[in-house]
């Protein structure tokens, strides 16, 4: 039962967000009938199956907005804002409800006042502790019903004309009467079917027959009119052939052709919107990976065993191996990625949500989010860049009215771009707003101890400071950017997920946020260098250049800084930093490392932003490919470690974050 | 039906033996390659790889008796499915060598007599007496807790 309701769950979010995007549109469009009947129908679904899995209350509440928009399809009311913002209430409401135990229920009943209130203005009356029943949609155009009429031997006795009622009923539309007669059967044998397309509705159908509605059967068959479809006149006539009709054989044939057509058109039209998909549980493309990881490492370790005993007959197919594995990989990596798309909706709402606050409009604009990104990147990107779209909605893009003064556009456009080159996705948020305050900016970090008053600052290097924490120059504290996290979050999270992101800012023109990704977590390019007995990899990304310099140049300048190509780079001798103790306590003869013959010393300059940093190593090995592995709660002490990695050889490499070396050295100047 | 019998797997720290279920053990490997971390928790003996993921090695040596000196003799590796933070997770330990295993009935084990012990006290589940020789039965996720 466990795994049914939460089979429910997860369709169920599929439902309301299916039904969000729907609403979306409407609000763009209000009177759309179609994105109405189809938020209908949502709603409608969703009611249906909520009750089957004990989620009665949501059936309830589901029902009772349906009866709203049910108003609205017939015309009675209008779509107006204090609707649509009394659905978006819902849907968030009833997200919630999906997404918390039952242990704790959720209060509806300010949903239900609202929606009472609703009707109450619209001048109708709720029905009140109705059950929740699968009602036949009252819609408007063509609808094709399946009537069966089975008379009782006194027929004729009631003065009951048939030929009347026949008569009112081919008046309705497009008709077909069989007149059935079973000999064997009790009564006098006699009865009809008859299909019927009409426009009118199932009262107007009920009324015709008011007279004989005991022996009536009145099932909606379809919606469209059947009589325009080849493969069902085919169908009737060997249904004239046949005794009788059984409805539930009919509606299956009938919903087999509906489902054919959709199936044909969609493969005309939009090919690629109806890819089958295959949900799978994370956990087991995880183990693939796992798999996948020790099958490389496996097959490198073979390789190694080839080259030092020189098996040549086993060269090619190790070669063929080395092949297969690539492809491998390639293909599972691809089946974490996903389409940025799936934020499109979560940005719309959130625009949607903030211009309705701020009254502010603007110009939503996407492109490329086609692009595809690992799950777990979008995931982690949603805060982010809804937390960047939020800034520029609500410091970044002016009032309207000043907007025109400036000569602007009354409308403010923020853009989202998205494009895929190489093994990055690179992300820009932009806005055509005021740009950043620099004398704001510098304000601020001086307030904050972090410029000194009279240091004269570019604005290069302070638009930067707005990455830094607790940095916000928001002049009043708005309900907008109170909630959710600041830049220096975004930045982190940016990083984290081994990205870059960086400010662009022109004064009365706007601001240009560019975020640089990896496709994917799990395989990132590093370079591998050895510090001791120990192998670290350093993401390419991070790295400026590889050089070698004299020991005496660290005494050049004031023991903390390099002179290289005449920029002055603060460095940092890794073996010190990343000390191992037990090493030091059961190797004493490791300790004289630093032999006056050994003149030279390898570095890795890595950069962060603007912000330099040059890594003092033993040797520089060479390009790594490192699967990445987390290695676990017992080091997040050690930040600056962001993985391992298993080497051909067997051995570990530490996966090193080198922006962390840079947090410690570039707030307060350069401490080592 | 027959009601099996768990077994332990048996173990040497300095001078006390030591005794865990095999119920959570995943398997017992020797000579591993150790990667150490740098600044790493004291009791953190470094980290190997073991099925695609690279899990950390804990030193029972240093968690029981508080010593650090003979990490290299350390090699036999016991990995553990264990919860961390209630999260499942794959740990290993590190110990110089293993005994045998032993089956032990329920009324075999004896309630924890913690008088005299140099670990915390929650490690330590109850004693195991048999053949006139006595195990500290250990609680491993509690071990691996921090």
């Amino acid at each position: 039962m466990i795994e049914f309701k939460n089979k429910f769950i997860e369709d169920a979010l599929e439902l309301l967000f299916k039904l969000e995007q729907t609403v979306l549109d409407l609000e763009k469009n209000t009177s759309n009938s179609a994105l109405i009947e189809e938020v209908f129908r949502t709603m409608h679904t969703l009611k249906g199956t909520s009750g089957m899995y004990g989620f009665t209350e949501m059936g309830t509440l589901t029902h009772r907005l349906e009866t709203i928009f049910d108003l609205i399809r017939n015309g009675r009311i209008m779509v107006e804002d204090k609707i649509l913002n009394l659905t978006f209430e819902t849907i968030d409401f009833l997200n919630k409800v999906l997404k918390t135990d039952d242990k704790e229920p959720l209060d509806y009943q300010p949903l239900y006042q609202k929606i009472e209130n609703i009707l109450q203005l619209a001048g109708e009356e709720i029905e009140r502790n109705q059950e929740v029943v699968e009602k036949i949609p009252v819609t408007f155009g063509m609808q094709t019903w399946f009537i069966t009429i089975t008379p009782f031997d006194d027929l004729r006795e009631r003065g009951i004309k048939m030929h009347l009622i026949f008569d009112e009923l081919t008046q309705m539309g497009k008709n077909h009467i069989f007149n059935r007669n079973l000999k064997d059967a009790n009564t006098s044998g006699l009865f009809w079917e008859i299909i019927l397309a009409t426009e009118q509705s199932q009262s107007d159908i009920e009324d015709a027959v008011i007279f004989i509605e005991d022996i009536t059967v009145i099932n909606h068959l379809a919606e469209g009119d059947l009589f325009e479809n080849a493969l069902f006149l085919e169908k009737i006539d060997d249904f004239s052939k046949s005794n009788s009709i059984d409805f539930d054989e009919l509606k299956t044939f009938v919903d087999s052709i509906f489902e054919n057509e959709k199936k044909s058109s969609n493969s005309d039209v939009i090919d690629n919107q109806h890819i089958e998909t295959i949900k799978v549980p994370a956990a087991r493309l995880d183990e693939q990976m796992n798999l996948l990881s020790e099958l490389v490492t496996t097959k490198a370790e073979m390789q190694l065993l080839v080259q030092k005993y020189g098996y040549e007959h086993l060269l090619k197919p190790l070669e063929q191996l080395e092949k297969i594995t690539r492809r491998f990989r390639k293909n599972i990596f691809k089946i974490r990625l996903m389409p940025l798309e799936t934020l499109h909706l979560r940005f719309d709402r959130l625009i949607r949500d903030i211009s309705n606050l701020l009254h502010k409009k603007v110009n939503f604009v996407c492109e490329g989010l086609h692009t595809e990104l690992d799950k777990t990147i979008i995931d982690s990107l949603e805060s982010p860049l809804m937390h960047l779209i939020r800034n520029s909605l609500d410091h970044g893009i002016e009032a309207e009215d000043i907007r025109k003064m400036r000569g602007k556009n009354g409308l403010g456009t923020i853009k989202l771009t998205a494009r895929q080159a190489a093994a990055y996705v690179h992300i820009t948020v932009s806005d055509d707003g005021e740009g950043l305050n620099f004398t704001k900016i510098k304000e601020k970090a001086i307030s904050k101890g972090i410029i000194d008053k009279n240091e004269k600052i570019a604005d290069d290097q302070l638009k930067n400071m707005i990455f830094y924490s607790g940095f916000s120059t928001a002049q009043t504290l708005t309900e907008v950017s109170g909630r959710g996290v600041g830049m220096d979050v975004v930045k982190q999270t940016i990083n984290n997920l081994h990205g870059s992101i960086e400010v662009f800012s022109e004064k009365g023109k706007g601001v240009r946020f560019e975020i640089k990704l990896p496709l994917s977590l799990s395989i990132i390019d590093t370079m591998l260098v050895r510090v001791e007995q120990m192998f670290y990899a350093i993401p390419i990304s991070s790295i400026d250049k590889c050089t070698e310099i004299e020991l005496s140049q660290l005494k050049q300048f004031d023991n903390k800084h390099l002179i290289i190509n005449t920029q002055l780079i603060p460095y940092l001798i890794l073996k010190d930093f990343l000390r191992i103790e037990n090493n030091v306590e059961n190797k004493p003869e490791n300790k004289p490392e630093n032999k006056p013959e050994n003149l030279k010393s390898k570095v890795v300059i890595v950069k962060n932003e603007n912000e330099k940093t040059a890594l003092l190593v033993d040797e520089v090995i060479g390009e790594h490919q490192a699967v990445l592995k987390p290695i676990g709660e017992y080091f997040i002490s050690q930040p600056y470690i962001s993985g391992a990695s298993q080497l051909a050889s067997g051995h570990i490499a530490l996966v090193l974050d080198t922006s962390r070396f840079n947090l410690k050295t570039n707030i307060h100047s350069i401490i080592i | 039906m027959k009601k099996r019998i768990p077994t332990y797997l048996t173990f040497c720290v300095g001078k006390e033996w030591y005794a865990v279920s095999t119920l959570k053990m995943f398997e017992v490997v020797k000579n591993e390659l150790i990667t150490p971390v740098p600044n790493a928790l004291p009791y953190i003996h470094g980290l190997i790889a073991f099925r695609g993921n690279i899990i950390p090695v804990i030193s029972l040596n240093y968690k029981l008796l508080n010593e650090k000196k003979n990490l290299q003799d350390q090699t036999t590796i016991i990995i553990f499915d264990a919860l961390l933070k209630q999260k499942k997770a794959f740990i290993a330990a590190s110990v110089e060598a293993v005994s045998e295993v032993i089956a032990v009935s329920d009324n075999e084990i004896l309630p924890p007599v913690l008088n005299g012990i140099q670990f915390n006290d929650s490690y330590l589940q109850g004693i195991i007496k048999k053949n006139e020789k006595y195990f500290m039965l250990l609680d491993m996720n509690e071990i691996f807790d921090f």
